[in-house]
């Protein structure tokens, strides 16, 4: 990165509510999972706890008939977007190519691609376009675009859990090289009863929890959704009333860390990648996970980076704050972030 | 605004396996030779259920013609192997090619940092059927099909094939993908964040998205016409096209001399409509908005640009807006649609045609627009019936997606 990234809207809807007052709340009272999610396995149903987001709010922002067509990822991105306009005290983008839209999400719209199969299997006689629409990928960007009648560029990245930070910096040289003046940079993924499935396959009973971050060699993850938004500006603009961001890299290697405020990991409970935080432990001793604020959620570095940014910015975190998040082949994501 | 890129991006390898051919070089000679390699999807063709979905299985599902690759170019294994594995394997060849074609060997593959920038739409979905059926039906299914899905990002296989340890991003944005990781790996070269990029798309013919434009009532029962007054609509095709970016020092520093460029990547523009999840604008806006954002990168003029290589899908509603909007901004400048040759290869098409689109420039000439025969009365202007001579620096492939994204790329000669 050539120049720090003005961090000036935060905005972030999860299990434990939507909007700051509501992870202000859940920061200093952790409540954990808030729903529960029906399996059905060869042992009967199983009900495994999730963090579950509910994104009603969003219709403050957008009237009900333009929430007509919008699947349910697209409306959990489109009310993180809402609230990062609103926490910078931005006025809803109306008809403006400056500025941009980058999603990042490790699975997309599951939600609406098995609805749609599902017509295709019930033998409907024309399977449903809206429920088409509504299953490709980049979706929810494409509605935040509609919603917030935003006709700049717009980007959708799924790379699994390093989807965030390669997203991040696309935005950083869409800023960089003033393709925009701003961008909202959105992290988002949505449970559904097949995903829950593929858990307990995969995790079985270890996905009733508590999440224990700290034990990396165990699972321990409970799946979240939700969404993490930012409002991005470039240094020469921004008002950074959240912070900055100072670096942001894809490493290939376990990355040696500066001295820092705190260090924050993705560490969510997955085994798999876990083993690539010990490292970074027996460097610094100690760490810091929201992931039990929200959950096991694919993109969750884009959770991890917003609520650190609101917590830097209120004093509850030390800054710099390292974000960084492994994926199962040892890539790193690594996001600071600077008072 | 964005600057004026001085030089551009070098691009100097490309790849491209499609319906028109295996390769670039015979995907050219194909195309400049009109061929129009359609399968209609007979019962005997033991790929037709897969592509065109299967009429014993829903009364109301349409055989659809496609353009499907050639068994014979694939090995075995690409059929018996996971479906989702497909978008990734099928832009492993066009890397392939791509990096022979540049004289980027295993060693240079090894030394430099090489991002991975791919752009799909099929490639990432978890829309298994016969998965997902299972699951319904309550028969508890095994995890094999999820566990190729995790192993199936395009951006991580590549990755994985070349040993590849720079940023990887698979692009997501439905149609104009293939474009947008054109543009997006142009400016990790530009930040330094990567010496060489392998950018472009790559996509194979899934039967559940042959549903979906099915039920769109967008897709021919036809060979396409791309802006024909009695287009239909699309056909669907598969591929992958891939190009190497290289930063100058990156091109330069090889033992053999500096590698040729093929062009340069000049422009870059990326803007959406804000108007309908699966309509263009009626008034091209955004389109227009993207088509001057890259000429202005490139700091080229309309007169300076050879031919567009629009998107051209052959429906009524894209077609029109492209012929509203290329006339109108680049007025002396002839246009094609190359999807009368490969299909809509949804998030291959931006690389493809990105491709074939460096290789028209090179040869100075571009074919027939495949498919059209009659002027839509409605429209501004019409495509080349016919190969056409261009003589000028500049090339223009442009890009309309489902939810309103637009994105165009210029590519400029080297030695004009």
């Amino acid at each position: 990165m050539t120049e720090r990234l003005a961090i000036d809207g935060v905005g972030i809807v999860g299990g434990f509510g939507a909007g700051p007052e509501a992870l202000r709340a859940a920061m200093a009272d952790p409540q954990g999972p808030n729903a529960s999610l029906a399996v059905g396995t060869p042992k009967g149903q199983i009900d495994y706890p999730v963090y579950q987001a509910d994104p009603t709010t969003l219709r403050d922002w957008v009237g009900k008939g333009e929430l007509r067509r919008a699947g349910r990822l697209s409306r959990l991105a489109a009310l993180a977007a809402c609230l990062a306009l609103d926490a910078a005290d931005a006025p809803v983008p109306a008809r403006t190519g400056r500025y941009g839209v980058v999603v990042a999400t490790a699975y997309g719209a599951l939600a609406g691609t098995f609805r749609f199969l599902d017509t295709i299997l019930d033998g409907e006689t024309l399977a449903s376009p809206t429920l088409f629409s509504n299953s490709v990928h980049s979706a929810a960007a494409s509605d935040v675009t509609i919603l917030l009648e935003i006709t700049g560029p717009s980007l959708t990245v799924c790379q699994f859990e390093m989807s965030y930070v390669s997203a991040l910096l696309s935005a950083a040289r869409w800023l960089g090289e003033g393709r925009v003046d701003s961008v909202l940079v959105c992290a988002v993924d949505e449970l559904n009863g097949l995903l829950g499935y593929c858990r307990h396959c995969f995790f079985g009973t270890a996905g009733m929890g508590p999440i224990r971050p700290e034990a990396l060699h165990v699972d321990s993850a409970v799946a979240g959704e939700g969404a993490a938004c930012l409002l991005l500006r470039p240094e020469r603009t921004g008002q950074g009333r959240f912070g900055w961001i100072d670096r942001c890299e894809w490493a290939a290697g376990t990355p040696v860390l500066p001295p820092a405020g705190a260090l924050v990991l993705g560490a969510d409970g997955h085994r798999c990648c876990g083993r690539w935080y010990r490292p970074l432990i027996d460097q610094w001793g100690s760490f810091t996970s929201f992931a039990p604020l929200y959950g096991a959620v694919p993109s969750g570095q884009g959770f991890d980076v917003a609520i650190a940014a609101m917590a830097m910015s209120e004093g509850r975190l030390s800054g710099p704050v390292e974000c960084l998040k492994a994926g199962p082949e040892g890539q790193w994501g690594r996001v600071r972030l600077a008072r | 605004m964005i600057g004026v890129t001085e030089v551009g991006i070098a691009v100097t390898g490309l790849g491209c396996i499609c319906a028109a051919g295996p390769t670039l070089p015979r995907t050219i000679e194909s195309m400049m030779a009109g061929r129009r390699n359609l399968r209609t999807g007979e019962p005997d063709d033991e790929r037709a259920p897969e592509a065109a979905g299967d009429p014993g299985d829903r009364a109301s599902t349409r055989r659809l013609p496609v353009f499907a690759l050639s068994a014979s170019w694939l090995p075995d294994d690409y059929w018996t192997g996971p479906e989702v594995r497909r978008s990734g394997r099928l832009a492993i060849i066009a890397c392939t090619e791509a990096l022979g074609d540049a004289g980027f060997d295993a060693d240079l593959l090894r030394e430099r940092r090489v991002g991975v920038c791919l752009g799909t739409t099929v490639g990432s979905a978890m829309n298994n059927e016969q998965f997902y059926r299972a699951f319904r039906e309550g028969r508890c299914p095994d995890m094999e099909t999820i566990r190729a899905y995790l192993q199936a990002n395009p951006a991580d296989m590549v990755a994985r094939h070349f040993g590849l340890v720079g940023p990887r991003q698979t692009v997501n944005n439905a149609c104009s993908s293939g474009s947008v990781a054109i543009g997006e790996a142009a400016s990790w070269i530009r930040a330094g964040i990567c010496d060489a990029v392998l950018a472009g798309g790559s996509d194979f013919l899934c039967r559940v998205v042959c549903n979906g434009f099915a039920s769109l009532r967008i897709a021919d029962s036809h060979p396409c016409r791309p802006f024909d007054k009695d287009r239909q609509g699309l056909n669907l095709g598969e591929g992958a096209g891939m190009l190497l970016l290289e930063s100058e020092a990156s091109r330069r520093d090889r033992a053999a001399g500096p590698a040729r460029v093929r062009a340069r990547l000049c422009g870059y523009g990326n803007a959406c409509d804000a108007y309908h999840i699966s309509a263009p604008r009626p008034d091209g806006a955004g389109l227009r908005s993207a088509i001057q954002q890259a000429l202005a990168q490139a700091g080229a003029q309309p007169a300076d640009v050879a031919f567009v290589n629009a998107h051209g899908t052959g429906t009524v509603e894209n077609d029109k807006v492209e012929s509203l909007v290329i006339p109108e901004a680049l007025p002396d400048t002839p246009f094609l649609s190359t999807k009368g040759y490969t299909g809509h290869t949804l998030g291959a098409a931006g690389g493809i045609e990105a491709a074939v689109s460096i290789a028209f420039l090179e040869l100075g000439s571009i074919p027939a627009s495949a498919g059209f025969v009659r002027p839509d009365p409605e429209a501004r202007g019409a495509p080349v019936k016919e190969r056409t001579e261009v003589r000028r620096p500049y090339a223009l492939s442009d890009s309309v997606a489902f939810g309103g994204n637009n994105v165009a790329l210029v590519f400029r000669r080297e030695d004009m």
